[in-house]
């Protein structure tokens, strides 16, 4: 008897009275900004991984400023609160989110995004500072280029920029700095997700890395704010492909030779297109894409016109464009060859 | 320093066994010396490897089985002095458990090969855990009237086919800390077979009553003394120590 009673003792101990109360949330995001559509160009981005908020303004928003309306974690408060009147034109704007736990604390920096010449030689780069993946930035900083790099850093990969299957090569036009884009195996953590390839991909748009395992290509968003109507879609790269090709179970694929990806697309925003929708959407208006995706072993220069859509509305507000290119034209589906090195410079959009 | 002590441990207790067998085969020359026991175990775990006290990271238990974890053993008792007995086992125990619970800011690191990433998860966790460990229990046993029988030692664990894995789903994790950016997972998967520690020790405390003949019904508390894994290892944020209750019968030889 008394062996039943220690079992009862010890069960009781094990299973009841030791769940204690909930601690405060240590959670202090930006859940949501919301500014009205009509001072937008583009959907704003919260970008989490470098806790910047990045709005895409008319001038006249721009120049009078704009009221958010923000929400952030449960339990957290924010300074400036939200309904504040901000004006991005006269300064650095921030905003610090304290969590409900008191001891947690974020800042997010205001970044007014404005794409002026679409010309990107590639020669200025930075490195992410925690994950040490290197991403290109404009003159003025901002930052109008993503890639799949941070996707890439949650599969735990080492944190050098070499690492990553998107990086800066000195290996450029003319001898100039570009964009090297190589397709790389997954790693064992990505194999229990059964990605066991990663293609090189950059693309103008912005990241998402919130949904990127749960909805992957979801996470590319693609495009950014365009004025204008853009003609020709021009630039330099060089490609060669891996030796084996392999599908998304990692099986080789015979006689099959990878091919690079590289396009523009026109789109009815201020919504983005994101990977599963950037070839078919209904909002697309005009692409321009490169039709030949095989090996070039020096720099080859592309001038593509855009192909509008027959009938499409010239009156349609909000444009964006999207400029991506990926060292395995499959590799949204995970196919392709590891090796795969894309060299992409100088790409031009030439306006009417 | 505790490998240390887990092998000089190990080396008494596999070395006391003999030596009572041997005790016992002077002793039966004749001279009326008490006899060295046998006793052969079944029984059944119940418990978990568990936290002390469970922190507030763990908001809820939904469901909770020590799945079928038997424990096989035998037994030698080396009379002392009058109802005084010391013993020594040597066995086998399936230390077991599934557990299904919801946690909040758990911080966990999951490293496979060189890849690794850290964060604080919130959502749902299930884990499985079902270790086979060499049992060896040595103490100071007390035989109370004909039919009880009380033992209290130490036992050591030596672990000899690792199995700690889960998935966590249907929730998001905290890159780096609760400050990191948000990744929403729908399901993953972790595997710690390997990242436990290969030795475990701590309280052994039974009780046996006789009801049959040489039959007895037995139950058995290891309280585990050691965390199931290494300081230096993250991807559990607390220490979790085996404590297992065994309940069946023994068999006197």
């Amino acid at each position: 008897m008394k062996s039943r009673w220690y079992a009862i003792v010890l069960l009781l101990s094990l299973s009841l009275g030791c769940i204690k109360n909930a601690p405060l949330n240590p959670e202090a995001d930006i859940e949501q900004f919301s500014i009205d559509e009509s001072l937008l160009t583009g959907n704003t981005v919260i970008d989490q991984t470098n806790r910047k908020i990045k709005l895409y303004l008319t001038r006249e928003a721009y120049a009078k400023g704009v009221a958010p309306v923000i929400s952030v974690s449960p339990g957290a408060t924010l300074y400036p609160p939200s309904g504040t009147l901000i004006k991005p034109g006269e300064g650095k704007q921030q905003y610090t989110v304290t969590a409900e736990n008191g001891s947690n604390n974020k800042t997010y920096t205001v970044e007014v995004s404005s794409a002026g010449l679409w010309t990107f030689n590639f020669e200025q780069w930075k490195q992410n500072p925690s994950d040490k993946y290197e991403y290109p930035v404009e003159n003025d900083s901002l930052t109008l280029w993503s890639s799949g790099n941070a996707g890439v850093a949650l599969s735990g990969v080492p944190k050098q920029s070499d690492a990553y299957p998107t990086r800066a090569t000195n290996d450029g036009y003319l001898g100039t700095k570009a964009a090297e884009l190589v397709t790389i195996p997954g790693t064992a953590l990505s194999a229990f997700i059964h990605v066991y390839l990663y293609a090189g991909s950059m693309f103008v748009g912005n990241f998402n890395t919130g949904v990127v395992l749960s909805d992957p290509l979801a996470a590319t968003e693609f495009g950014q704010p365009y004025v204008g109507l853009p003609l020709r879609f021009t630039g330099y790269y060089k490609y060669a492909p891996g030796t084996v090709f392999q599908d998304e179970n990692q099986n080789p694929v015979a006689g099959k030779t990878d091919q690079c990806a590289i396009y523009a697309v026109l789109f009815q925003g201020p919504e983005r297109l994101n990977g599963k929708n950037i070839n078919n959407s209904e909002k697309i208006i005009a692409t321009a894409k490169l039709t030949d995706g095989t090996a070039r072993a020096n720099f080859t220069r592309f001038d593509i016109p855009f192909i509008y859509k027959p009938g499409w509305d010239s009156s349609t507000a909000n444009l964006m464009l999207a400029i991506v290119a990926s060292s395995s034209s499959e590799g949204d589906l995970y196919r392709g060859a590891i090796g795969s090195k894309l060299i992409v410079d100088s790409l031009n959009i030439v306006a009417q | 320093m505790t490998r240390n002590l887990s092998k000089w441990f190990g080396i008494l207790a596999l070395l006391s066994l003999p030596y009572m067998i041997k005790a016992q085969e002077t002793g039966g020359k004749g001279v009326a010396q008490p006899h060295i026991s046998h006793y052969f175990h079944l029984a059944f775990n119940t418990g978990a490897a568990t936290p002390l006290s469970f922190p507030g990271n763990i908001r809820k238990v939904q469901h909770y089985s020590s799945l079928f974890s038997p424990v096989v053993g035998y037994e030698a008792n080396l009379p002392l002095k009058g109802r005084w007995q010391v013993y020594a086992g040597l066995g086998l125990s399936w230390k077991g458990m599934e557990v299904t619970d919801s946690v909040a800011y758990l911080h966990t690191l999951i490293k496979v090969d060189s890849a690794e990433i850290e964060g604080d998860f919130t959502g749902n966790n299930k884990t499985t855990c079902r270790n086979i460990y060499l049992n060896l229990p040595l103490g100071i046993a007390y035989t109370a009237g004909d039919n009880w029988r009380l033992r209290a030692g130490l036992y050591l664990g030596f672990l000899l086919r690792p199995s700690f894995s889960g998935t966590v789903s249907d929730g998001y994790l905290r890159r780096g800390n609760s400050l990191g950016e948000k990744i929403t997972i729908d399901e993953a998967s972790f595997n710690f077979d390997d990242e436990q520690r290969k030795f475990d020790f701590g309280i052994d405390l039974a009780v046996a009553k006789k009801v049959y003949k040489k039959f007895s019904l037995s139950g058995n508390l290891q309280w585990g003394l050691q965390p199931l894994f290494p300081s230096g290892f993250k991807g559990v944020a607390f220490n979790m120590y085996n404590i297992f209750f065994a309940l069946g019968v023994q068999y006197r030889l």
